[in-house]
């Protein structure tokens, strides 16, 4: 107990202090997360938009797909774009291994099924009480997909908030594709991994109640917006 | 002016999974007078609103305009549909009238929107959120918004079956209004008051089948078949 | 194609790539975790202005990166794996540049009897031997491989429920074992970074034994999927000379000396 509360006490006085090196980590962490789930969500919420409207051949199966994708272990991830990544690969002249942009390609692969799966929950029911209504007024495929995602974007700051949590808190793939570098490549989670290998539990857990205060002033700050936005005038 | 009417249905059948909903309709619908399709709930109403709109497909048989639809994807189409329960989005009224008229100029989107909030006696309403209306002044919103897209034919189904009654007459007076207009409309509705208010022509339905199609003056007086003589004299209105 | 567009200025806004410059140097975790490596990479940015991005991975992990052309040059303890990057002729040079010992250590108040004059090998015998719990490296480690080594000379193939693998580096794997008071084969540097916090002592430790040698191995540019930066030469010249060797000399941990510069005369 007292391990803990000792924890509590050095991650407010990081915090507090505005120690350089725990801000930079914080920085890339955010960073890197953030640029993520934007990306899988202008990939993914047009994907998730198309399967909820269109019903084309192969339907069912591009849903197993995403589904089982949903499933997939970040360090599987981390190993595919490493390998796509490394000099001796497809994509290796590009240079991008154990740099950041590394890591946000992992973890936009990571996140995008998410988005996708989680979106098409919010279009489904979307869909079936718009979809008439929006062929009766005849307007066009990027019309309605607009004014899907317009209509359901206080379900979908939920999505994406999903999607940005899963994101910051994942280390496989960071970890693997980003090499855990000093100043360079170093996130939360994997620094967090660093410090309980080190054997200074009271540092990582520290880090962790760090994750954690952030991930909590996120969802503050996101629902806060929400709400805002949806009262009445 | 009218081209599209017209609307003849021949032998239009509609099924899901064996279950017959609607069987061998014959029925036409002709231009300048008010059509109201009757009948009690279940009988195959929205069902035949929707077919008429091309959002469902006939099972068997042909659905026939007078003249060929040709609307491409984007354009204002020549007729809509007003549900039973309003579909609108959240945002302004003014928005989700603007939402209907895309596919215009914005210069002339706007007026026109304008204009049919000031037809529909709603300009005070033009900045609330729609979705947070009463269901009567969302319906209102609904015609509203039908009405600045210039249909040639208006669908309306069921347009007042939620309604209180002060809602219910002044759609009632906006559907009249249409149609004095020029506007087709074919409704369909179960209560007999307001068919006998605003009807030119009845089509009465019942279980899928049209029992029988006459002007709304002869099916009061006498009504053709056994079912529509039921319906009629159960709620006091058989002479 | 807006799209794409806008995807992509997403990514660039946020990312940064690789650029030329930077040093990738791809080591092991006993070099991080006593803090040497962060001591030369202050000490080469100091002379030279270039920073070292140092890949931290087991010793078998490093060479695979490095054949892959993922790290520019190699600071490794596995003289075996060594050797084969070079044999295999994607590795150019090898040349031992520090070296400390290797020690097993275990749980205070141990069962295992040992005269004073007991080398490492009479220790990890008399271990199997009682079947006392052993936790092995198991990741690819040159602490891994120096294990291997030992129990090949000593003719044992070691199985069964005392012979733990944790598949972890260093600082994980004296965790474990403090957890599971169990036996462990440990470098003389980490060690120093971590007994503080664990509950194990000191087995056998022979300074003199000079078995935990480091060598710099550079990479061959003709047959790297990608050459090296050229950094990767100034970092070994510098690294071999005078001032990269006083660098490691002058690396102390609580007044400890945890590395000696150059080769240990008894590798073989």
């Amino acid at each position: 107990m007292s391990d803990l509360s000792q924890s509590f006490g050095h991650a407010l006085n990081l915090l507090l202090r505005f120690d350089s090196n725990l801000w930079e980590i914080v920085a890339l962490s955010f960073r890197v997360s953030l640029s993520a789930v934007m990306i899988a969500t202008v990939l993914g919420l047009p994907i998730a938009a198309a399967l909820a409207i269109k019903n084309f051949p192969g339907h069912g199966a591009v849903r197993i797909l995403v589904d089982t994708l949903m499933a997939m272990p970040p360090v599987v991830i981390g190993l595919v774009v490493y390998l796509l990544l490394s000099r001796a690969g497809p994509l290796g002249i590009f240079g991008l291994l154990y740099t950041p942009s590394a890591m946000i390609i992992a973890q936009s692969l990571l996140i995008t099924p998410i988005i996708v799966a989680l979106g098409l929950q919010v279009f489904v029911p979307l869909w079936a009480k718009f979809g008439d209504q929006f062929r009766l007024f005849n307007t066009t495929t990027r019309q309605n997909l607009f004014t899907l995602v317009h209509e359901g974007r206080h379900q979908l700051l939920t999505v994406w908030l999903a999607g940005f949590g899963r994101a910051i808190a994942e280390i496989g793939a960071v970890m693997m594709v980003g090499g855990n570098i000093d100043h360079y490549t170093r996130v939360m989670t994997t620094a967090i991994a660093l410090e309980t290998s080190k054997g200074n539990l009271e540092m990582a857990m520290a880090l962790g109640l760090v994750l954690m205060l952030m991930a909590l002033a996120i969802n503050i700050l996101a629902h806060s917006f929400s709400r805002l936005q949806q009262s009445p005038n | 002016m009218t081209t599209l009417l017209p609307l003849n249905l021949n032998d239009v059948s509609y099924q899901i999974a064996q279950r017959k909903l609607l069987r061998q309709i014959n029925i036409s619908f002709e231009a300048k007078n008010l059509s109201v399709i009757l009948g009690a709930n279940g009988a195959g109403k929205t069902l035949l609103l929707k077919l008429c709109c091309g959002l469902i497909q006939p099972s068997s048989g042909q659905l026939q305009w007078a003249k060929t639809l040709s609307t491409k994807r984007g354009d204002l189409p020549p007729y809509t549909l007003v549900f039973q329960k309003p579909v609108l989005l959240q945002r302004s009224v003014l928005a989700n009238l603007c939402f209907a008229l895309q596919s215009l100029p914005k210069d002339q989107a706007l007026p026109r929107a304008r204009a049919a909030l000031k037809w529909a006696d709603i300009e005070h309403l033009s900045s609330r959120n729609a979705t947070t209306l009463s269901t009567g002044q969302q319906q209102i919103v609904a015609i509203a918004r039908a009405w600045a897209t210039a249909p040639e034919v208006l669908f309306l189904d069921e347009p007042t079956a939620n309604l209180d009654p002060d809602a219910t007459e002044r759609m009632e007076t906006l559907i009249a209004n249409l149609h004095l207009g020029g506007t087709k409309i074919i409704m369909s509705t179960h209560n007999l008051g307001q068919a006998q208010r605003l009807a030119d022509t009845i089509t009465f339905l019942d279980h899928g089948q049209v029992c029988e199609q006459q002007s709304a003056s002869a099916f009061f007086a006498t009504p053709k078949s056994p079912v529509a003589q039921r319906f009629l004299s159960v709620q006091g209105f058989m002479p | 194609m807006k799209y794409i567009i806008t995807l992509l200025s997403i990514f660039c806004l946020n990312a940064t790539s690789y650029a030329a410059g930077p040093l990738a140097l791809g080591t092991t975790t006993t070099l991080r975790d006593s803090g040497l490596l962060e001591h030369l990479q202050a000490d080469f940015y100091a002379t030279h202005g270039i920073a070292i991005r140092s890949v931290v991975l087991s010793s078998g992990q490093v060479f695979n990166a490095a054949k892959r052309g993922d790290i520019d040059i190699a600071l490794t303890h596995a003289p075996k794996a060594e050797q084969a990057f070079i044999e295999s002729g994607m590795g150019l040079a090898r040349t031992p540049v520090f070296y400390n010992h290797f020690l097993l250590v275990g749980p205070k108040n141990s069962g295992l009897k040992l005269n004073d004059k007991a080398s490492l090998s009479d220790a990890l015998q008399s271990l199997h031997e009682q079947r006392l719990p052993f936790i092995s490296r198991d990741d690819g480690s040159g602490t891994q491989a120096f294990e291997q080594k030992l129990l090949s000379q000593l003719g044992i193939e070691p199985s069964g429920e005392h012979y733990i693998k944790s598949g972890r580096g260093m600082g994980p794997t004296l965790q474990l074992a403090s957890q599971l008071q169990a036996y462990t084969l440990c470098d003389w540097a980490t060690w120093q970074a971590y007994q503080a916090k664990l509950s194990l002592e000191l087995i056998v430790s022979t300074p003199q034994a000079k078995q935990n040698q480091y060598s710099l191995v550079t990479v061959n540019p003709n047959t790297s999927a990608h050459p090296p930066q050229a950094s990767a030469e100034l970092f070994y010249t510098w690294l071999t000379g005078p001032a990269g060797q006083a660098a490691i000399e002058t690396f102390q941990v609580n007044g400890q000396q945890l590395f000696h510069a150059g080769m240990a005369k008894s590798e073989n």
